[in-house]
């Protein structure tokens, strides 16, 4: 497998690792968890961090474990949508253009490689949902997607945070124009 | 990026609710005008999408005069295009007036092509105007 250092990825990509944490931060704040230590960005590992109270219902959990993967794939999206046209569909050669849509494609990819919640956001929740003492459906959509995203942690060896990034950044383009943007060639 | 949660003995000073450092006000008003920039951007870059989409479809059924129209209405959002220009270009060859030859050479002015767009390219156009490109060095 190709390896980088994860520092250098974070540093490459460190607008999405700083929404995460303002989202981990946001949510906290709304869900009226005690927040005691904020890190939005350093070249270490972890990246970022927030240190937080416990949350005190599986709710608040989710919003604050879930909370940074729908914030970062909606931004993902939709300034990636914006991104895709001029430099894969339009193939617009003007510099100024280009520049802006490729700028606007990075910051989209690094929001996407930093959605997924990270595996000490997942014992977080884990934890949470173990304690919560019911078995109702709250606790079922908790545990699958807990395991979901152990999978997600386990993938990012082979580069899964990249690929939902790409995957997300083709997504709208893709429902809307079909294979298009990703392989010119067969629909000409 | 992590989020952990405290538990201990002592319990830690919570930082106020809302209370944000102020690059990070800067920093999340940096999305949200960028957000904004690229919303601005998305309907004429859409627009001009489907008229090449359009217009595509139009030329491989051979209504060549149809999406010329519909390259024009493109190539006026997105002058760059050098999807819309090699489109425009094609169809303009595959006219059989001479005049449409000439805008067609009009339209690939300053445009490189990889191998591939050139041997579509030289699949329609006159020879005569195909001495007139010169390789580039990649």
């Amino acid at each position: 497998m190709f390896l980088v250092p994860g520092w250098l990825i974070a540093l490459l990509t460190f607008p999405g690792v700083i929404c995460h944490e303002m989202a981990h931060r946001f949510f906290c704040d709304i869900a009226g968890v005690p927040v005691y230590s904020v890190s939005y960005f350093r070249v270490g590992n972890p990246a970022g961090y927030v240190i937080h109270g416990p949350a005190t219902k599986l709710k608040s959990a989710f919003l604050i474990s879930i909370g940074p993967l729908i914030v970062n794939t909606v931004l993902c999206s939709l300034l990636s949508f914006t991104a895709v046209i001029p430099i894969f569909i339009l193939e617009v050669t003007e510099r100024r253009h280009l520049a802006s849509a490729l700028l606007l494609w990075w910051v989209a990819i690094s929001m996407g490689m930093h959605a997924f919640p990270s595996s000490a956001d997942m014992a977080n929740f884990n934890a949470l949902v173990q304690n919560a003492g019911t078995r109702g459906l709250p606790y079922f959509v908790g545990k699958f997607f807990s395991g979901l995203f152990a999978i997600a942690n386990v993938l990012k060896f082979f580069w899964f945070d990249a690929v939902y990034a790409l995957m997300v950044t083709f997504l709208l383009p893709w429902l809307l124009f079909g294979l298009w943007p990703l392989w010119p060639s067969l629909s000409r | 990026m992590d989020d952990v949660e405290q538990s201990g003995a002592e319990t830690p000073v919570a930082l106020t609710p809302h209370r944000y450092p102020a690059w990070i006000w800067l920093i999340g008003l940096g999305i949200v005008v960028m957000l904004a920039v690229a919303l601005n951007k998305l309907p004429p870059y859409y627009r001009a999408a489907t008229l090449v989409q359009s217009a595509e479809t139009l030329a491989e059924d051979g209504h060549d005069n149809s999406a010329v129209e519909f390259y024009m209405k493109a190539l006026e959002i997105t002058p760059s295009s050098k999807r819309v220009r090699l489109g425009l270009a094609i169809s303009y060859f595959r006219s059989p007036d001479e005049e449409d030859h000439k805008k067609g050479l009009g339209v690939l002015q300053g445009l490189t092509l990889d191998k591939d767009e050139w041997q579509k390219l030289t699949a329609v156009m006159p020879a005569a105007y195909q001495r007139l490109f010169t390789d580039v060095k990649q």
